[in-house]
């Protein structure tokens, strides 16, 4: 099927399918558009003219000319003709740092190697140099130096290119622009014992197999695969789903918690704002302890003035009872009054005794005139004290007469006196009664005030309010801490919601090239039946050559199902031969791999565009030791690959003990003795 | 108070006519002259009244009559100057003379322990007291009775004498061998015996609980100056109308009716029996003399203290 009927095909399938998203299509067919393309090689072959090594491992200056012939290198040991063929690939593609074929590949007495590679194409003659220091580290390697015209240009070594230059050079760069491997490619053009496997177990060989033999579905493919690479999750997409879940139930968990802290700071706030309105209502109440402490001072002045009229009242009862006395003197002369003349006769009577009441002695005429002159006692004589004693004369005293109404009136004068303070003392009581009754009143006013009990209960709220805004300013902390590690998982969400966003994205992507990749691999299928055919053909028709050894009773080749081209070599004894489960130092595992080289490189060099690049590398074709039983089919095969890759040039590399057919293969080979090159000092 | 007669009014112009010491004859005839002069036949003043006085100087002394008289008689001129300018020196012209001064109160005690004297004679069988000791109980009882009456009043402190406290003896009374026993009675008691109002007659041989009565009792009745006093009083001093007066007389008569009639011994027993008697120490107060005092000077209360001190 021509191959735009191929595309467009595809391109409708693309259009058609359920499984690839509009979005995807225009992205697809730009896929398809650009790489359903066959590889454009170079048309013009590039051949070895020449090699020069320098201190590279047991080389220390080896100039080889290569005559546009298949040539065999041969030594004493392996390690020489060895290093001649990794030096060369060094030469071109540099130093594989993931997979160093030689570790120490600086000559122990030099710093430095050197290779310089002769080429011509399309009869122009080009060198290429590289070199490697050893710095504490290999350096310079990937620093290539190409040369036009060698013998004319004296361009200085110190101007570098890139590999990209060799790649142009040797044909490499359609492959490299597919993203195949300059080494994978080159393990094509070698078959070296140790790395025997390079081509057939590399990554890309399908791939690279496929596109060499013009599968151009397969460069859709490997874009496909590229995408789908891109397509696969990095290890935080991976638990991007299930971080997400747990992340957002984490902030569900959080928010609530918020909320449920902000419901209770709400309540304390709304209980802090009824008991403030409480209290301010009980303060309300105290305030008007100015009504209350009124009446304290009121009642302190009552008191003040019970005190006072108290005094008022004594002082008053004693001028009462002064008063009384007062009567009580008035009335006890009014007493005299009513016996008046018995007691003046008494008086007169008492006044001058008569006789001594002792021994009843009348008193003399001289002692009385003593008394009445004198003063004396007319008793004891002595001087009677003046108080006890008086003159009276026959001269009454003025106003006796009018004592009785002077009683009298004073008499009525101290009864209204006394009616009055007993008037002001009824008063007073009256008036203490009064303020007492009014104290009495004012303490059950103080009672019904409640003043204390307000205070107490304002006190109470006070605490209780303290004790709640400590409570909600702890919540709102609380809720502080609770938001910060909210927003944190906040953050991580979002975080995770994108990746998890890319991961879908990807996994869409992925399930949508691979709706993709299921269109095409259909085609690719075919192809690779195909060319597997092809190659089957060649490598039976190669099985021929094999008459004595291992492959003597070879009796054909098969690929796998499996869409590679792995294959297996059948014997008569249905034994069955795979190169995958063969040991790297198996003798058979040379034969296998000439063969599938071989086979491979036979069939490109029948197709119409193919790798410019024309060189076949065999080291050491008939192992390390002798190899009896295998090495006439080897040496046959040799001889058999100069007439099947006719258009190649051909350097195989053995030890000088593996020559015993040099006479058959001299008839094909130039012979070189790697001594005449080597330094053997070691 | 009315004591109006011829011979007061002529007692003045005597004394008047003494001083101006005039031969008798002329002496008469200056007293005859004088009362005719005077000529007041009714007046409510005394002989002494200084109005009444006043009256002879204004009207009588002073007449031309009168000074010609004096005159006449050759009576010093500066005597007669004063005759003249009514300036007659009545303290010189008038006797004067000593007498131991007693209060009012104690007066009223004297005259009151005289009526009970009295009183208690009548109506005892030998018309005496047969007892210092008698005296002193009686008294005592007399005045019990007044302590252990309400007053209306209630006023003096620390102690509340009852009625005592303004009616009654003001004698204070202690507790003796014989009982209550009071120094100031027994001084009234010589006062009264001292002027002849009672008697005191010693009966030898019989005795009382008394001290100074423990060989021979001392008969107390009235004296000569007593049964005058008292038969001059009589009636003004068995009805006595003021009422503190008459709650005295009618303490003094309730102990004589009740305890009249009791001998010594039974005396002796009712009293040392009395409760605050009995449980009293010696020389313990029993009864502190009354403090109102009947008198011009000012009547004070005792303090506490001073009631105590003055116990």
């Amino acid at each position: 099927m021509p191959e735009d009927n191929i595309k467009s095909d595809i391109r409708k399938s693309i259009r058609e399918e359920d499984n690839i998203d509009d979005e995807y299509e225009d992205e697809f067919i730009d896929i398809l558009d650009s790489r359903y393309t066959k590889l454009d090689f170079d048309k013009s072959s590039v051949l070895l003219q020449r090699i020069q090594i320098r201190a590279f491992r047991a080389i220390t200056d080896l100039d080889l000319p290569i005559n546009n012939q298949n040539t065999i290198i041969h030594g004493k040991n392996s390690k020489g003709k060895s290093s001649f063929i990794e030096a060369t690939r060094f030469n071109l593609i540099g130093r594989d740092d993931d997979n160093p074929l030689v570790t120490d590949a600086i000559h122990k007495n030099y710093d430095k190697l050197e290779t310089d590679s002769y080429w011509l194409k399309n009869d122009v003659e080009y060198k290429i140099h590289r070199e490697m220091e050893d710095i504490g580290g290999y350096e310079g390697h990937h620093e290539p130096n190409i040369v036009k015209y060698p013998r004319k240009n004296g361009v200085p070594i110190s101007q570098r290119q890139t590999q990209a230059n060799v790649n142009n050079l040797i044909g490499y760069t359609p492959l490299y622009q597919r993203g195949f491997d300059e080494f994978d490619v080159f393990s094509l053009h070698s078959v070296i014992t140790g790395e025997l496997r390079n081509f057939y177990n590399c990554n890309d060989a399908t791939d690279l197999i496929d596109v060499l033999f013009g599968i151009t579905v397969t460069n859709v493919v490997r874009k496909i695969e590229e995408e789908l690479r891109g397509c696969e999750l990095d290890e935080e997409e991976k638990k991007a789903k299930g971080l997400l879940q747990e992340r957002l139930q984490r902030s569900y968990r959080l928010y609530e918690e918020i909320q449920t802290l902000q419901d209770d700071q709400e309540d304390a706030e709304e209980v802090i704002v009824e008991k403030t309105k409480q209290r301010k209502k009980l303060s309300h109440l105290i305030e008007n302890k100015g009504k209350v402490s009124e009446v304290l001072s009121e009642k302190i002045n009552i008191k003040d003035d019970i005190s006072d009229l108290q005094t008022r009242r004594d002082e008053k009862q004693e001028e009462f009872g002064s008063i009384k006395q007062a009567i009580s003197k008035v009335e006890s002369e009014a007493v005299t009054e009513d016996v008046a003349p018995a007691l003046q006769e008494m008086k007169q009577l008492v006044a001058v005794p008569n006789h001594c009441p002792i021994c009843t002695t009348s008193i003399s005429p001289s002692k009385h005139e003593q008394f009445h002159e004198e003063g004396d006692c007319p008793l004891c004589g002595e001087e009677i004290p003046s108080k006890r004693y008086d003159t009276v004369s026959e001269v009454e005293e003025k106003g006796q007469v009018d004592e009785k109404e002077r009683r009298h009136e004073e008499l009525e004068e101290l009864e209204a006196r006394r009616r009055q303070v007993k008037g002001e003392i009824k008063f007073l009581n009256d008036e203490i009664e009064e303020k007492k009754q009014r104290i009495q009143e004012i303490e059950r006013i103080e009672e019904e005030s409640k003043f204390f009990e307000y205070k107490r209960q304002k006190k109470t709220l006070d605490d209780e309010i303290t004790q709640l805004r400590e409570q909600s300013r702890k919540i709102e902390l609380r809720i502080e801490a609770i938001s910060e590690k909210f927003h944190e998982v906040a953050r991580d969400v979002r975080r995770w919601k994108l990746l998890n966003k890319e991961r879908i994205q990807k996994e869409q992507r992925q399930k949508a090239f691979e709706a993709f990749q299921d269109l095409i691999t259909r085609e690719q299928k075919e192809a690779r039946r195909r060319v597997q055919n092809q190659l089957r053909q060649r490598m039976n028709s190669l099985l021929k050559v094999f008459t004595r050894g291992t492959f003597e009773t070879a009796t054909g080749v098969t690929f796998r199902e499996d869409d590679s081209y792995k294959y297996t070599v059948h014997t008569t004894g249905r034994k069955k031969s795979k190169p995958e489960l063969l040991e790297e130092t198996n003798a058979e595992l040379t034969l296998h791999m000439l063969l599938f080289h071989v086979a491979v490189l036979a069939e490109l060099q029948e197709e119409n565009s193919t790798l410019p690049l024309k060189l076949v590398l065999i080291d050491s074709p008939y192992g390390n030791g002798q190899d009896n039983e295998n090495a006439p089919d080897i040496t046959d095969f040799l001889l058999k690959m100069t007439e099947v890759l006719d258009e190649y040039q051909i350097i195989v590399a053995m030890a000088d003990s593996n020559l015993a057919d040099q006479k058959r293969l001299q008839q094909k080979y130039d012979l070189s003795a790697i001594a005449d090159y080597i330094e053997t000092g070691e | 108070m009315t004591m109006t007669n011829k011979e007061t009014h002529h007692k003045a112009i005597e004394r008047v006519a003494e001083w101006l010491e005039l031969p008798r004859n002329e002496e008469n005839q200056f007293i005859n002259l004088a009362y005719d002069l005077a000529s007041v036949p009714e007046t409510n003043l005394t002989h002494f009244d200084e109005r009444y006085l006043q009256h002879l100087e204004d009207n009588v002394f002073s007449d031309p009559r009168l000074l010609g008289f004096l005159k006449q008689s050759r009576i010093n001129p500066t005597v007669i100057e004063q005759f003249e300018s009514k300036q007659i020196p009545y303290d010189e012209v008038y006797q004067q003379w000593n007498v131991i001064e007693y209060s009012i109160n104690e007066i009223l005690d004297l005259t009151m322990l005289l009526k009970l004297i009295s009183q208690y004679s009548d109506q005892s069988e030998k018309g005496l007291i047969d007892s210092r000791y008698r005296l002193q109980k009686l008294v005592y009882l007399v005045n019990r009775r007044l302590v252990k009456q309400e007053r209306a009043e209630r006023d003096t402190a620390p102690y509340d004498h009852g009625k005592l406290e303004k009616t009654g003896f003001r004698y204070t009374y202690r507790k003796r061998k014989s009982g209550p026993y009071s120094k100031n009675l027994r001084d009234d008691t010589y006062r009264l015996s001292a002027s002849d109002l009672i008697d005191e007659e010693l009966v030898e041989g019989e005795s009382t609980p008394e001290i100074t009565e423990q060989h021979a009792r001392l008969e107390i009745s009235l004296g000569a100056s007593g049964r005058v006093m008292i038969g001059q009083f009589h009636e003004m001093m068995n009805n006595l109308e003021t009422g503190v007066l008459s709650e005295w007389e009618s303490a003094i008569n309730t102990v004589i009716e009740d305890f009249g009639s009791m001998s010594i011994e039974e005396l002796h027993n009712y009293v040392c029996d009395i409760e605050d008697v009995r449980n009293a120490d010696d020389r313990k107060l029993l009864i502190r003399g009354r403090q109102v005092k009947y008198d011009s000077e000012l009547w004070q209360i005792g303090t506490p203290q001073e009631g105590l001190s003055h116990a």
